[in-house]
């Protein structure tokens, strides 16, 4: 990109208007380019007062908590040190969907992480501790579905990338097994090329293994009415 | 902590601090641009708890590490802070309408109310008078890219001008929207 062609897409970059790749050459240029940061800077200013000229309205308290919290519970860079914990962070890092769990008619035990409050900083601790044990699962369906679990802080998630529609009016169901007896945790709406990611707290002893089965939608089955299309068994709880 | 409680600590120095992880720091940064920054996802999304997010997500990027990539030859703190907040801002309307396309029956009607709505939303007299003063084309352009999120081919396809067009409509209506508010008083701190 010439300074010239720099020089024009300024305005249209400092308003976030401009095409993907247009802004990456951009940016490319203006790293080198002392006269073009000088220029994007003061377009900046100007975009500013676009926005401080918008009425001022009160954000919640609850805004200033959850930012607040997540950075109290965060160590900042450093922390990942496996590299399902990389991988899980990145996927974290572009935007995933943090579904709640469905109110299924569920065992008591198993609650839901609900509070929106500080998730973030849960999901971190989580991947992030040296006690937290992973299991992939396994099997006929497509996509990869990971279980992150910490016996000891009674917390797990389920992490699932890349799962196939399910079919018409059905979803996935997970399930917790305890001998022969399933408990729902809760189902995956995964949209087109997201992750999705389901929060468990329960005691995770009590339990042999995590699978996957597809159950009419949108809420699921009390108890599995099909087959499970993925699985694995969880390490060190018996 | 204590001692490092400096309430004149300008927007520059708390981002050097937070970029060593103080959360004082950060707690300082967010009373300052809490507002402005919820304020400005809120015009863009229209939506509380949307704008909520795009928030949070604003500042928990400072937090993770954007603080460490500030630049201040890039502009000053607060314009960074908010230009990071309306590309966050821009990401989640165009996420949205991305998922609303099925219902696509948007017409140049949108166009004008987002115009419309955007200006008579607009509580600062210096940039109502600023943007009342550009050419209706420029003014359109502009009001279109950076309160509705469009980029500039969208507005082209949108508005029926060519591209180029458009791209000249945004880059004299931000230049002049520029000679305007500096001519009134300068830039303006929080």
């Amino acid at each position: 990109m010439t300074h010239e062609e720099a020089r024009e897409l300024i305005p249209g970059y400092a308003v976030d208007a401009l095409a993907p790749e247009e802004a990456r050459a951009l940016e490319e240029h203006v790293e080198g380019c002392e006269a073009c940061r000088r220029e994007l800077a003061a377009l900046r200013d100007t975009a500013a007062e676009l926005a401080a000229g918008l009425s001022q309205v009160a954000p919640p308290d609850t805004l200033r908590a959850r930012a607040l919290g997540a950075a109290r519970s965060r160590p900042g860079r450093g922390a990942v040190r496996r590299p399902w914990a990389a991988w899980a962070l990145a996927a974290a890092a572009i935007l995933i969907v943090l579904v709640g769990i469905q109110d299924v008619t569920l065992q008591r035990q198993i609650t839901l992480l609900d509070s929106q409050v500080n998730r973030e900083g849960q999901l971190l601790a989580l991947l992030t501790s040296p006690s937290s044990k992973t299991v992939e699962l396994s099997g006929t369906a497509r996509g990869s579905v990971h279980f992150v679990f910490n016996p000891g802080a009674h917390e797990g998630l389920v992490i699932a990338g890349g799962l196939g529609n399910p079919g018409p009016r059905s979803v996935y169901q997970v399930w917790l097994i305890s001998g022969a007896m399933p408990s729902s945790i809760g189902v995956l709406s995964p949209g087109k090329g997201q992750t999705t990611i389901l929060f468990v707290r329960t005691d995770f002893r009590r339990y042999q293994a995590i699978a996957v089965s597809v159950e009419p939608g949108p809420a699921g089955s009390p108890a599995p009415t099909t087959k499970p299309v993925l699985s694995a068994t969880l390490p060190g709880t018996s | 902590m204590a001692g490092e409680r400096a309430p004149q600590d300008d927007d520059g120095t708390l981002l050097e601090r937070i970029a060593q992880l103080d959360v004082d720091a950060f707690e300082m940064l967010y009373d300052r641009y809490g507002g402005p920054v919820y304020s400005l996802a809120c015009g863009m999304l229209r939506d509380v708890q949307a704008a909520q997010e795009v928030a949070q997500d604003v500042f928990l990027g400072i937090w993770r590490g954007a603080a460490r990539a500030f630049d201040d030859r890039r502009g000053n703190p607060r314009s960074w802070i908010l230009s990071l907040a309306h590309h966050k801002s821009v990401d989640a309307v165009r996420r949205r309408r991305r998922q609303t396309v099925s219902q696509l029956d948007e017409t140049m009607a949108d166009d004008v109310d987002i115009v419309a709505d955007a200006i008579r939303k607009l509580e600062g007299e210096r940039v109502q008078q600023a943007l009342g003063a550009l050419a209706v084309e420029q003014r359109t352009a502009l009001v279109l890219a950076y309160y509705g999120g469009y980029t500039q081919r969208e507005i082209a396809d949108r508005t029926g001008a060519p591209l180029g067009t458009v791209k000249t409509r945004m880059r004299d209506g931000l230049l002049r929207l520029r000679a305007a508010l500096e001519a009134d008083q300068g830039p303006r701190t929080p």
